[in-house]
């Protein structure tokens, strides 16, 4: 009994003393610790990786091996036998962690610090090996609390394949998954800017891949400013990262090596990547400073940002001239709607905005389904096929038509039920939504292009996202109308004047048809305008016969409607101009207008000169009215002249894969698209606003072009 | 009211960008402070013109600073300066809402507690002078020559950590930079990476 008691406290004794050293889980002050083997046995010659795991309670952190502005890095001290060697700690991308004005770089939560250890080849089969190692780590919150802890175990050595750690190998799998990989598919520089360092990656890809919160962490202290944020600002290749430089890179040799993160990667699966680059002075660039596009008001969009400059494009949409007819339209019927009760009106709002909503969604599922196929389209495609040119034309024209009051559509139908006309008004109301989208698209309104460019470099469902608010912003308006009646209410009382305001509005309706038989003249020629206006006159012809007899006796009515019908296909079968495309070109490029092509820019970029690239279309409205009130102006033709300023102009009224190539390298993907190229430079250009002013280009010149 | 506000918003930016944008360097002219001493005296930097100067950052609920005083390391350093006729001035920038301020009658009991002896300990409670130095760490060493110049700035040794074994084998920063200054020679390692917990300053 004696005995029993002697061996039991002898037994506590050598395990108590045991205690510190083991591979178990340590618990210190915020902290847990263990030392976890991947493999439950070594292979002669094999390397085996041992991972160091640290749960930190929550708020306090350990650190990168830079741990930023104050803070230690954890540290391994290996005892090894004979012939082992322990490789580096491998360690994962870390964080910003803010105190106060300071800022960390480290982990929060738990890590794996993996080790890879070296295993001799001549080690024999059934021996075992002790590994030892000694961890010292610094657990810090608001105060740090220094920790160590030595772990110590021993593996046997097998020649069988060894078993993986049941609980920890697929963590320790995916911490080897997520560490720093060489920067793959980006060219880096960087360079110090005033008190910046400046990086810019550019991407080698006709796309550049979407990132957010690009941070750099460099391995060792003195490049940056810690706690001074980092600035992402997208650029025409790439992305430009801006930090406050500390003032001890001034006395740096040597290359930054450090990592770069984004979210959600700079590749497939690469969130961090090793980066390793000479900082160049500022002198040696001092040519390329001047054309970081920090012109371009849209440089970096986030999805949040995206969505609001959707839908503000959408609510801005609703007022431009190839939508304007359409809103006309559509206040006429919501004063009649007031006249009903309010939740009436409420149901066409929502109807109008689903209707607004779906044909948003079938033209972004489209572009994304023709965008999978790698077809070399964009936005505005609808109007570069002269066949819709000519369908939309007869479209407006028949609605102009009534408007007039030619004919009306719905007379024949007052006698039937109240129940179906109020059905049949609900499917109107969704029809007028998916005709404002259609007209819509021609105008590339400010704030769109990079919305649309956004969307269409996301993946699908953000895309779909980004149409959605653009759908919402654009029937924003009508949604406001419908459920604060109140506002409808200071429109006038329907009258005799609501037949007139009709009349009159029938005339932009016509512009519209004039505008589209330009485009359309331009696309194909005046043979196939030619054909249109006759279509047109037949379905004029048609429809006035409706007019005339639709509502007279049973016969008549049956007789017009036939004759009609007959006359209105005829016309369109006339109308249709097919998808031959003119070979004449649709855009004046001539005077001091030169075609442009990517071999014209690049020599008049190897000859030194500035160059301006007009990137248009004959349907595209903002394009016209800043070609004809702030391009062709003589304040600019006289500056450009003068400064001897390349133009070129890029025509996209029809289909032309390289302009859309190109247009995707700017990050756009329709135009209007301004790029100015300073002289005597060989990188990105200026991108000019959607919306030109005379000021706004001459400044851009004096920029790319200086007095000499 | 607003104005007040405005004024207010205004202030607490300057003091962020100061705070992110400070720091100084070797060679720059050290930024002039007068701070109050635990014993209710004013200390203005410029007192002290024509002598060597160290600034040392402290906080005594560090390990790291508690490190260098519980070895002696810190105090045979200040013993050994100030015969020399260098001034020693401690500084704490701890914010009186941090837990680890200690107000002034409790500093002068752990100094006495730990020996310490510098040529006078400041408080910063306001963070301003800390921020203005770019101190980031305690301990973080500057040493100011005669003339108003720093002449080293960073940590107080080349050893990182919090264990006093390390501390024979460190090469102890300030101590060669006064040697050097002191010998007439340049300073050799002007600028390193200070180590230790993070200064506390007031949000």
């Amino acid at each position: 009994m004696r005995w029993l008691a002697i061996c039991l406290i002898l037994l506590i004794t050598a395990l108590t003393s045991m205690a510190p050293v083991s591979a178990t889980p340590v618990q210190r002050p915020h902290i847990e610790a263990e030392l976890i083997p991947e493999k439950s046995s070594l292979r002669p010659g094999a390397p085996l990786t041992v991972a160091l795991r640290l749960k930190m309670e929550n708020r306090w952190h350990t650190y990168w091996k830079n741990p930023g502005d104050s803070g230690l890095p954890t540290r391994i001290s290996w005892t090894l036998p004979q012939g082992f060697s322990a490789g580096p700690v491998q360690w994962p991308a870390p964080r910003r962690i803010n105190v106060g004005p300071l800022t960390n770089f480290g982990y929060e939560g738990g890590i794996f610090l993996l080790t890879d250890i070296q295993v001799p080849a001549g080690l024999a089969a059934g021996t075992a090996v002790p590994i030892t190692a000694k961890a010292d780590w610094l657990v810090c919150e608001e105060i740090c609390i220094p920790g160590d802890a030595t772990f110590s175990f021993m593996l046997p050595v097998s020649n069988e394949p060894a078993a993986a750690d049941p609980k920890w190998a697929k963590a320790i799998e995916r911490t080897r998954q997520q560490l720093p990989r060489p920067l793959e598919g980006w060219n880096l520089d960087a360079y110090l800017r005033g008190d910046d360092l400046v990086l810019r990656l550019s991407s080698g890809r006709a796309r550049v891949v979407r990132i957010h919160n690009l941070t750099l962490f460099p391995d060792q202290d003195g490049w940056i400013e810690n706690a001074s944020p980092q600035r992402m600002i997208r650029t025409t290749g790439g992305y430009e990262l801006r930090v406050a430089s500390a003032p001890a890179i001034r006395s740096k040799s040597g290359p930054l090596t450090g990592l770069i993160v984004a979210e959600p990667g700079l590749a497939q699966g690469v969130a961090a990547a090793v980066v390793e680059v000479p900082v160049e002075s500022a002198s040696a660039l001092a040519d390329e400073i001047l054309e970081q596009p920090a012109l371009s008001p849209f440089a970096d969009v986030g999805l949040l940002a995206a969505l609001g400059l959707a839908f503000l494009g959408g609510v801005i949409l609703n007022l431009m001239p190839c939508v304007f007819p359409v809103v006309s339209i559509k206040v006429l019927s919501f004063v009649e709607q007031a006249r009903g009760n309010p939740a009436r009106l409420r149901a066409h709002g929502l109807a109008f905005a689903a209707g607004v909503l779906v044909s948003f969604w079938v033209v972004a599922g489209m572009l994304l389904a023709l965008r999978a196929q790698g077809e070399a389209l964009g936005w505005g495609y609808q109007l570069q096929s002269p066949s819709v040119v000519a369908a939309l034309a007869l479209l407006f024209f028949v609605l102009a038509l009534n408007l007039s009051g030619l004919f009306e559509v719905g007379t024949s139908l007052q006698s039937l039920a109240a129940k179906l006309r109020l059905r049949n008004d609900y499917a109107d109301s969704a029809l007028s939504g998916l005709l404002a989208t259609l007209v819509a698209t021609p105008c590339t309104a400010p704030f769109m292009g990079a919305a649309l460019g956004f969307a269409l470099t996301q993946p699908a469902s953000e895309a779909m996202l980004v149409f959605s608010a653009l759908a919402l912003g654009m029937s924003s308006p009508y949604l406001l109308l419908c459920f604060w009646p109140a506002l409808i209410r200071r429109i006038p009382r329907p009258g005799r004047w609501m037949e007139t305001l009709k009349q009159v509005l029938a005339f932009p309706l016509f512009l519209t048809v004039v505008w589209l038989a330009w485009v359309l003249g331009k696309q194909a020629g005046v043979d196939a305008v030619a054909r249109l206006l006759a279509g047109l006159t037949l379905i004029a012809a048609a429809l006035w016969m409706i007019g005339r007899w639709g509502a007279s006796t049973e016969t008549g009515k049956r007789a017009a409607t036939v004759v009609a019908l007959a006359l209105a296909v005829a016309g369109c079968v006339f109308a249709w101009p097919g998808n031959k495309t003119a070979d004449a070109v649709a855009e004046e490029v001539t005077g001091p207008w030169k075609r442009w092509s990517p071999d014209a820019l690049a020599s008049a970029r190897a000859e030194g000169r500035a160059v301006f690239v007009d990137f248009t279309a004959a349907w595209c409205v903002t394009c016209q009215v800043n070609k004809r009130l702030v391009l062709e102006s003589d304040a600019l033709h006289a500056r450009f002249k003068e400064r001897n300023v390349v133009r070129l102009r890029a025509d996209w009224t029809n289909q032309d894969a390289q302009i859309t190539a190109a247009l995707r390298d700017l990050g756009r993907i329709g135009v209007p698209v301004y790029a100015v190229y300073a002289a005597g430079s060989k990188g990105a250009p200026i991108l000019l606003p959607e919306l030109l002013t005379q000021e706004r280009v001459l400044r851009a010149i004096d920029v790319a072009a200086p007095p000499s | 009211m607003s104005k007040l506000v405005a004024t207010f918003l205004a202030v607490s930016m300057a003091a962020l960008v100061s705070a992110a944008q400070a720091a100084v360097a070797p060679g720059q002219a050290a930024p002039e402070f007068s701070l109050v001493d635990i014993n209710g005296r004013v200390q203005k930097l410029s007192d002290y013109r024509g002598k060597y100067v160290v600034l040392e950052w402290f906080n005594s609920e560090c390990p790291f600073v508690q490190k260098h005083y519980e070895s002696g390391n810190m105090q045979a350093l200040q013993a050994r300066y100030t015969q020399k006729g260098v001034a020693w001035l401690g500084i704490n920038s701890t914010s009186p809402r941090h837990s680890n301020y200690r107000d002034p009658a409790r500093s002068q009991a752990i100094l006495k507690e730990w020996k310490s002896a510098p040529t006078a300990f400041v408080l910063d409670p306001d963070g301003k002078v800390g921020k203005q130095y770019g101190a980031r760490t305690t301990p973080h060493m500057y040493v100011i020559d005669p003339k108003g110049t720093l002449v080293y700035v960073g940590g107080i040794d080349d050893r990182p950590s919090t264990s006093q074994r390390d501390i024979a084998t460190a090469r102890n920063l300030v101590a060669a930079a006064l040697d050097e200054s002191l010998s007439g020679k340049p300073v050799g390692t002007p600028s390193a990476t200070p180590y230790g917990c993070s200064v506390k300053y007031d949000n």
